[in-house]
């Protein structure tokens, strides 16, 4: 999303007014979409929107729905005695539109799209709450459906959970290859787009330079947050990469539109990407790069919360490294699996990977993973409440990343930084630590950094992204 | 549809009230709704209700007239249909409307569902109407559809004794419901519904001319009671699944061209609505006749008339002196509906949401914002190529009628017939820069 657009932004500081001025005024049934694909932040949403609202909502979620009963039954059912007149609130039909089922996809399409007529009978209005894949999904093909439609309300996702934005950096971080789209200023992004479109245009198409060219140019989009121009730009580069049968390219193509997908809140094809990308790796046997995209997979898996499949990749990953002696590689995986023990709540076996991971990052010299690892260690100590410890390990870490130039890191650290101090009642040293990290993400056009900062600034009170540019 | 308990007198004038009177999915069944306005002026000048009802009052048996119908989504299709149905009322039909969607399984449709749901609307409608059929005609066909086990035989018994306790052997009640039965299997989708097909498949001669007897005998006692004739109206049809069978045909082909025959075989004034892909098909026009498919276009804005009809359309709906600061308003959502019905209602419902005293300007940008938005989930990088052809050509071949199906692509009609993209769409910005590239200095 373009957020340098003042309507945009105005657009976007409405949807929540317009959503209760639909959910008051609009009689009968009335159908609605939202689009959010953060479920925390759905959450919190969702409870701004019942205490102003202030009449009853009802919420019903389909997650675990066995598609025995029509949906539109089971809503006429649970709705019939419930306060004439409520709003339904509509989530999990994603889970109903599975993007790798194809058949449980279309039954639910289908189905949707040609009972349309009997959600009309609950006779109050029904808002549906979607991820964006998904409502794409359904616009396009349950279109009698969603041509109903008296709205949709868009809410991007702020990366409501600071510790989730934490983790997507580290992630970028932990991969070891920055590219330049991640280390150029706002301003160079948009002077290279600008180049790099000229370039294209005296490029002969399908050959590799030219894909190489849009690759470059999804990267930069991709930094700036401009995931659907980002997206296309892959789509294309992957394209030619594979007329041209340039496999190597090909995977690094798909690796990369994983990552768009991934970060839409799609994990279905992030992971049909991922894996594809696996395919061509194992075919012509670059080793170390399959075990990058064991640990990309494996990510995926986390974040699901699927942690047996999550360690089961990354121990595949682990065996790749320990056979070719990658030291570096082996560290980078005990780091992830590390995150993979906490999030189950094995606190120590997540201490003793984070160890062995930091002893082998020094061993071979690794800074960036070092200072990744740091990271988590404070993340750690954090969780069971230890602040100094967790104020201590992220020093070393904020040291490392500006000694290794890495802005993006740099950023979400000082962001968790400012977190802790925050939590401690120690406001200003927060402001300060946000206050830098606002500097840093505004030169370099970081979106996801930005969109945690004006939260973080709603949350002081404050008017959003233009309480910092104040205090510069 | 919707039953209001409190009935509004239209124009109304709070921005409340506008709200609920432009809701895009109501279809206005009664022909005395002051809302309806007749577009035909400026949708290409031919009208569905006179052209169908000329087409079958000038069709004498034994011939009878089929129909296809088709149109944007939210075109306004079924509310042309409830004016034709009253219009062929006042004119001594006896119609039937079938709503496909509420009888049949639009996910998985064959030519033999829709021959069994034609046969229960027609029977329940004689039973509402109290119009009986022969007794032995229904005993026979009764005994056929038992026989053939398309209605269960145990019911059949069953339901058999009651009958005769009253003194009444096979009567229309009776068939009405086990025709509901074979229906609700068929929609139900359960592994009746594979059975009831196969053995339908296999008497299929026998089928259509039990159908068609059981036509001739309603006709009859219809005319008996000084009905011209009777008129079946097939809806929502167009809205079937899209599938590509093995072969790499579609089965909406399959429905309307292969099996058109069978589609046209019953011995009534018959009219189908259809996917609006299926109008490049040439096929369709060897099935039904190249008349035999009538197109609700949008209303065609490039004359003054479609914006002036489409201000009478709101008119007629709100008071736009009251609702609107600005009369210009109203042109500028007019404009930016590119004539479509469905989204001149929903832009009137956007600009409504989250003002309560009256609809500014602004309010009137972020609807057209929010209607572009849209459209762009809409639009893949992959249709470009196509909108600029559409763009430059302003027409359109088969192989992209899906987009026509999404309201992407526009069709008008003047005399001639041309494409043109919705005004929404042209104003994506990557579509638009992909339109009208900068010029190279």
């Amino acid at each position: 999303m373009n957020t340098d657009d003042p309507e945009t932004l105005a657009d976007r500081q409405s949807e929540l007014p317009r959503l209760l001025w639909v959910l008051r005024n609009g009689k009968g049934f009335g159908l609605y979409f939202v689009c959010c694909n953060a479920p925390a932040y759905r959450r919190e949403l969702v409870e701004k929107i019942k205490a102003e609202y202030a009449l009853p909502i009802l919420e019903f979620d389909l997650t675990g729905h066995d598609g025995e009963e029509y949906i539109d039954h089971r809503l006429l059912t649970w709705t019939a005695d419930k306060p004439a007149g409520a709003p339904v609130f509509l989530f999990g039909l994603e889970t109903l539109l599975p993007t790798r089922d194809e058949d449980r996809r279309f039954r639910t399409i289908q189905e949707i799209n040609w009972r349309r007529n009997v959600y009309s009978q609950l006779g109050r209005n029904l808002v549906i709450w979607l991820p964006e894949y998904a409502l794409t999904l359904l616009a396009r093909q349950a279109s009698d459906f969603y041509d109903w439609h008296s709205a949709v309300f868009e809410f991007p996702v702020p990366e409501a959970e600071k510790a989730e934005f934490v983790e997507l950096s580290m992630q970028e971080f932990m991969d070891g290859e920055t590219h330049a789209a991640n280390r150029m200023t706002l301003a160079e992004k948009k002077r290279w787009i600008g180049v790099l479109n000229g370039l294209l245009d005296e490029t002969p198409k399908e050959s590799v330079e030219y894909a190489r060219l849009l690759n470059d140019l999804g990267r930069l989009h991709h930094a700036s947050g401009k995931y659907s121009e980002a997206l296309r730009m892959y789509q294309k580069s992957l394209e030619v990469f594979h007329k041209l049968n340039n496999q190597e390219d090909e995977s690094m193509a798909l690796n990369n539109i994983s990552q768009i997908y991934q970060a839409q809140g799609d994990y279905d094809n992030a992971l049909r990407y991922l894996e594809s990308s696996l395919v061509i790796l194992r075919d012509i046997g670059f080793r170390d790069r399959e075990s990058i995209a064991l640990g990309n997979i494996s990510h995926i898996y986390r974040i699901q919360g699927d942690y047996e499949k999550a360690l089961s990749y990354l121990e595949d990953a682990l065996v790749i490294n320990h056979a070719m002696g990658n030291r570096e590689g082996e560290g980078t995986n005990l780091n992830s699996i590390s995150q993979i023990y906490s999030a189950q709540g094995y606190r120590d076996k997540a201490l003793n990977c984070l160890e062995n991971a930091l002893t082998i990052h020094r061993e071979v010299g690794n800074r960036i993973g070092e200072g990744a690892t740091l990271n988590n260690f404070s993340n750690f100590y954090y969780d069971q409440g230890n602040n100094d410890k967790a104020l201590d390990y992220l020093e070393q870490s904020l040291r490392i990343a500006r000694d290794m130039g890495d802005q993006a890191g740099l950023c979400a650290i000082l962001i968790n930084y400012g977190a802790i101090h925050d939590s401690q009642g120690n406001i200003s040293e927060a402001k300060h630590a946000w206050l830098e990290a606002y500097r840093i993400a505004e030169e370099i056009g970081h979106a996801e950094g930005l969109k945690a900062l004006d939260k973080l600034a709603k949350d002081l009170g404050k008017e959003g992204l233009a309480y910092w540019e104040s205090k510069r | 549809m919707n039953t209001e308990t409190n009935p509004v007198t239209y124009p109304v004038s709070t921005v409340a009230e506008v709200y609920d009177a432009c809701h895009p999915d109501i279809p206005l069944e009664d022909v005395n709704d002051t809302r309806y306005v007749d577009l035909t002026a400026v949708r290409g000048g031919e009208s569905l209700v006179k052209s169908i009802a000329y087409a079958i009052e000038r069709t004498r048996s034994p011939n009878f007239h089929q129909q296809l119908v088709t149109g944007h989504r939210g075109s306004g299709k079924s509310t042309e249909f409830f004016q034709l149905k009253a219009r062929l009322e006042n004119h001594g039909y006896f119609v039937v409307y079938l709503d496909v969607g509420e009888t049949l399984d639009l996910g998985d449709i064959s030519y033999l569902d829709i021959l069994i749901g034609i046969a229960k609307a027609i029977v329940g409608e004689l039973e509402a109407a109290g119009i009986d059929l022969n007794e032995n005609l229904l005993t026979e066909v009764l005994a056929w559809l038992a026989e053939k086990t398309i209605i269960t035989e145990r019911n059949a018994e069953s339901e058999g004794k009651v009958s005769a306790n009253l003194g009444l052997a096979a009567n229309i009640p009776f068939l009405a419901k086990a025709l509901a039965e074979a229906t609700g299997h068929i929609k139900s989708g359960s592994k009746r519904r594979e059975e009831i097909r196969t053995v339908l498949e296999r008497e299929l001669s026998l089928l259509i001319e039990r159908l068609n007897t059981l036509i001739d005998d309603a006709r009859t006692r219809l005319q008996r009671q000084g009905y011209k004739d009777l008129v079946v109206i097939v809806d929502q049809l167009e809205k079937m699944a899209y599938r590509t069978n093995k072969d790499g045909t579609s089965n909406h082909k399959e429905l309307f061209v292969h099996h058109a025959g069978q589609l046209k075989s019953l011995h009534c004034h018959i009219i189908y609505t259809v996917p609006i892909d299926l109008i490049f098909n040439v096929n369709l026009g060897d099935a039904f006749g190249s008349n035999a498919s009538f197109i609700i276009p949008m209303v065609n804005l490039k004359d003054s008339l479609g914006n002036e009809k489409l201000r009478e359309v709101i008119a007629h709906r709100i008071n736009i002196e009251q609702v609107f600061s600005q009369q210009e308003l109203v042109d500028k959502l007019i404009e930016m509906s590119g004539g479509s019905l469905r989204d001149l209602m929903r832009l009137v419902r956007l600009a409504c949401q989250n003002t309560d005293e009256i609809i500014e300007s602004t309010d009137v940008d972020r609807a057209i914002r929010a209607l572009i938005r849209e459209y762009d989930r809409l639009v893949k990088e992959d249709d470009i190529q196509l909108l600029k052809r559409v763009n430059e050509t302003k027409r359109l071949d088969g192989s992209f009628a899906d987009l026509l199906g999404l309201r992407v692509i526009h069709e008008y009609r003047n005399g001639d017939t041309w494409y043109d993209l919705h005004p929404a769409v042209r104003a994506i910005s990557w579509i638009d820069r992909a339109l009208n590239p900068p010029a190279i200095l």
